[in-house]
């Protein structure tokens, strides 16, 4: 276009500052919590920093890592995925039942699948019919963990077929050279989460609809597809702990996922410091989240403090980072 | 009228002596003076990022300076709250509504001072007949009950007035209150801002539209990039020398209409719209927009222009008639139709629809093209930041970087922002609903150059606009708006503001 608009002479305000580098503020919180955690515990226990107990620790923390990066797709949005827990209990007795029948290739595939199923349906409800995430997954959270009863009939279902349940086995508890699997997995999906919302079109388009969704509306975003994307990668991502899980324990069990491991997935996204009205975070920041809290519950163990009292220092640190969050904000 | 500027607060009712405010990046205001005697109207101009709202925002302690201090009635005050602020009598109509959508005129207007009957319960009788007496004050005319999401621009602005009117206010601040106001509006919020001046109250009066200055304001105050360029007694100055004090050059920055169309009429209609309606709305609308051809919607508020235009961008649907792009059909039921039929919207609530205020300017502007800057695996970020600032430069839009955050920008660049968004797209149709609003003078000549460009290219421009002065500027041809109908057409601009304020009103 050959248009000539005047340049305004650069003046005394409103010059361009010197950029200087700066590290994104919003992980000084829970990195600052982290190292703080390495350095108390390590002086307090001796056990603490072998080499050992850390890669037990990101071990464990490998479900919760891929689920805490599916929820941070939701929160982004402005929106929450409440289903994740029924769907790794889903995922794990249809592997399991299909498993017993027809081996682990279909197991995984009908397994996983049906996760993925499940957050489709999540999504096409709060894209195309346009219902609240919040209602949507809350509703979904009871009809699948309903399901994942009816399917089992309420029982855990054990002694899966050989050689199937070692390969089963080898996702939740192998390794590849000196490196468990489950980290291995953990790694690739973090990178995978990572690079779309960074460098993909729908991931920020994600970020506009979090930020403000009229705006990504009337800038020609299909609004709806991109939310049916978000609950089914969270799905896919959930299905994928479930199968981790189950494959750890090789049994499917109705229940695996009713425990705290929701709360745990949308604390960790909350301490990594992604707001809950969505447009800003990131997995990078989850990352630290999933961290501090595996830590935190890893070094509470090893000084034999309770697991009462460790869900209290669990919910305290949620509500810190989100009050040190606010700080950054105002300031 | 005495020339008492600069030193003691004297018999100003508000003054602010060395105001300092630095953000990350910029010098917001740097060192600055500035009066409002009781009983005047006082008008702060300057350019977009000048200063103005900051300055605002410290005095009702929004913000809080870096340095300097704030006289009310001769003694200095340093509030802790906004709350305080208003008690102590200063109040403010901000640039960006601050109202509450889900809830009623008259709640809005007693938001955080309501006002309270037996028990502390809050008395709506009471406040439905306050409300109503300061809604009539302003003259709106819709009910306190209802709801602001169903109200709107120019609705919304005459409650934030009301909203203000209702303590004892000592100082009355407007921050563009005409931005949204049709003129009639406009003239009906002139008199009552008068007439609280002469009850004594000091008003600082924010305004883009020179033209607003002579018959309304007493003093003026010019800042120039966060320094005060000087106070003067509005009858001791001229609108060359106002422009001259806002923009730092000398001369006039004023838009040289390009020669009309040479060959109207002989070229197929580039946008063509047979019956449009929206029941309730606008009603059996027909016209068309020729490629190099700018047509102007004028009206009042509330014609349906805005509605027309979300219609044609497929924000709404219509419920009949037919719309032709370049001679055929286009099938409009969303967005993402209307910008792949080359289609572009520059809406006017600029931060509700215009730009994500938490993304930075550089995401704002790419958004509806991201896919463009695909590089063979990802998006490519170089890319992405090489072509907002070629387009931050080409508008000369006021920022540290293409990375800041679009809601630290003041209001006129972030109507630049939505402009770059969209001169990015290959529209061939633009829509303009209201572009100017909040736009500084210099900056409005280069809006209008750059919808001449637009125009000179080939492209057709389909533009609402309130203000007269812009219609005159740029319309190849003018249609008169009024209730959801077309009632006049005029063929060039050439003509008298009269004859059209004559149409929009009456019809
Ligand atoms: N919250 C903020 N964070 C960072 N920078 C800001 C913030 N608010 C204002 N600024 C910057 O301070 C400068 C002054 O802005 P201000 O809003 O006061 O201008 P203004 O005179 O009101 O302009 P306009 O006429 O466009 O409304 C601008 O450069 C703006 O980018
Ligand atoms: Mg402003």
């Amino acid at each position: 276009m050959s248009v000539t608009v005047s340049t305004k002479t650069p003046s005394e305000a409103g010059r361009k500052a010197p950029r200087t580098p700066t590290i994104d503020a919003a992980v000084l919180g829970p990195g600052l919590a982290l190292l703080v955690m390495f350095i108390v515990y390590s002086i307090a226990s001796p056990y603490f920093l072998t080499t050992q107990n850390i890669t037990n620790v990101l071990v464990q923390s490998a479900p919760l890592l891929i689920l805490a990066a599916g929820q941070t797709f939701a929160l982004l949005m402005g929106g929450l995925d409440l289903s994740q827990g029924s769907i790794i209990s889903l995922v794990s007795v249809v592997t399991a039942t299909v498993m017993m029948n027809y081996g682990i290739v279909p197991g995984a595939l009908l397994g996983i699948g049906s996760g993925i199923a499940v957050g489709l349906v999540n999504g096409f409800l709060v894209g195309r019919a346009r219902i609240q995430p919040f209602i949507v997954t809350l509703g979904m959270l009871y009809i699948i963990a309903g399901l994942a009863l009816v399917v089992s009939d309420g029982s855990t279902i054990f002694g899966l077929p050989r050689p199937d349940v070692d390969i089963f086995f080898w996702f939740g508890g192998g390794f590849v050279g000196p490196v468990p699997v489950p980290i291995l997995i953990a790694a690739v999906l973090l990178g995978l989460a990572y690079f779309v919302l960074a460098r993909t079109p729908i991931g920020r388009h994600i970020y506009a609809i979090g930020g403000n969704e009229q705006v990504a509306v009337m800038s020609g975003i299909d609004v709806g597809r991109v939310k049916i994307f978000i609950f089914a990668f969270s799905g896919a991502y959930a299905a994928v702990a479930g199968f981790m899980l189950s494959g750890r324990v090789i049994s499917g069990q109705p229940l695996l996922g009713s425990g705290e491991l929701l709360l745990q997935s949308i604390g960790a996204v909350i301490i990594g410091g992604t707001s809950i009205f969505g447009g800003r975070g990131g997995v990078l920041r989850t990352l630290l989240g999933v961290l501090v809290i595996a830590f935190m519950v890893n070094g509470l163990n090893l000084l034999t403090i309770s697991t009462f009292t460790q869900q209290v220092i669990v919910g305290a640190i949620i509500i810190l980072s989100a009050w040190v969050n606010s700080f950054r904000r105002r300031s | 009228m005495t020339h008492a500027c600069g030193d003691g607060p004297g018999d100003a009712v508000l003054s602010v002596r060395g105001l300092r405010k630095e953000f990350p990046g910029v010098i917001a205001l740097d060192g600055v003076d500035f009066d409002v005697r009781r009983g005047e109207v006082h008008a702060l101009l300057g350019a977009n990022g000048a200063g103005k709202s900051t300055l605002i925002k410290i005095v009702s302690s929004l913000y809080q300076p870096d340095g300097g201090e704030i006289y009310l009635e001769g003694k200095k005050v340093s509030f802790a709250s906004t709350a305080e602020a208003i008690r102590a009598g200063i109040s403010v109509i901000y640039q960006d509504f601050a109202l509450v959508p889900d809830l009623s005129a008259a709640e809005n207007i007693f938001l955080g001072n309501e006002k309270l009957g037996k028990f502390n319960t809050i008395d709506r009788a009471a406040q439905h007949r306050e409300a109503e007496r300061l809604l009539e004050l302003v003259g709106a005319t819709f009910p306190p009950t209802a709801l602001v999401s169903e109200l709107g621009t120019g609705k919304r602005q005459q409650l934030e007035i009301a909203k203000a009117l209702r303590g004892q206010a000592k100082v009355l601040i407007l921050d563009e209150p005409t931005a949204s106001l049709s003129h009639a509006e406009a003239e009906r919020l002139f008199e009552v801002v008068r007439r609280l001046a002469d009850e004594g109250v000091g008003i600082v009066y924010v305004s883009h539209r020179l033209e607003e200055i002579a018959p309304l304001v007493d003093r003026v105050t010019v800042l120039r990039d966060g320094v005060s360029a000087g106070t003067y007694p509005a009858d001791a100055i001229d609108r060359g020398k106002i422009v001259s004090l806002i923009t730092g050059k000398a001369g006039q920055a004023t838009h040289q209409k390009r020669q009309g169309r040479q060959q109207a009429g002989d070229d197929a209609p580039l946008l063509e719209v047979r019956g449009l309606t929206r029941v309730g709305e606008f009603e059996e609308l027909s016209f068309c927009v020729r490629p190099g051809e700018v047509v102007v919607l004028t009206g009042l508020v509330g014609a349906g222009r805005t509605e027309l235009l979300e219609t044609l961008f497929g924000v709404r649907p219509a419920h009949r008639g037919e719309v032709r792009i370049g001679g055929k059909t286009a099938a409009i039921s969303k967005p993402q139709d209307a910008i792949s039929s080359g289609i572009a919207l520059i809406p006017e609530d600029r931060r509700g629809q215009g730009v994500s205020v938490i993304m930075s300017i550089g995401e704002n502007i790419a958004l509806p093209i991201l896919r463009r800057f695909m590089g063979r695996l990802s998006l490519n970020r170089r890319r992405i930041a090489d072509h907002a600032d070629a387009l931050i430069d080409r508008l000369a839009i006021r920022t540290p970087s293409a990375g800041t955050h679009a809601g630290a920008l003041s209001g006129g660049n972030q109507q630049k922002v939505v402009l770059a968004k969209w001169l990015s797209t290959d529209a061939r149709v633009f829509l303009f609903d209201e572009p100017t609003q909040g736009v500084d003078v210099g900056a409005k000549a280069e809006i209008y150059a750059l919808i001449d460009a637009l125009a000179a290219e080939g492209r057709g421009v389909l533009m609402v606009s309130s203000d007269l002065e812009e219609v005159l500027a740029v319309a190849d041809r003018t249609l008169a708006m009024r209730s959801g109908r077309i009632v006049a057409e005029f063929e060039n601009a050439d003509l008298p503001a009269s004859r059209i304020v004559d149409a929009i009103t009456h019809g």
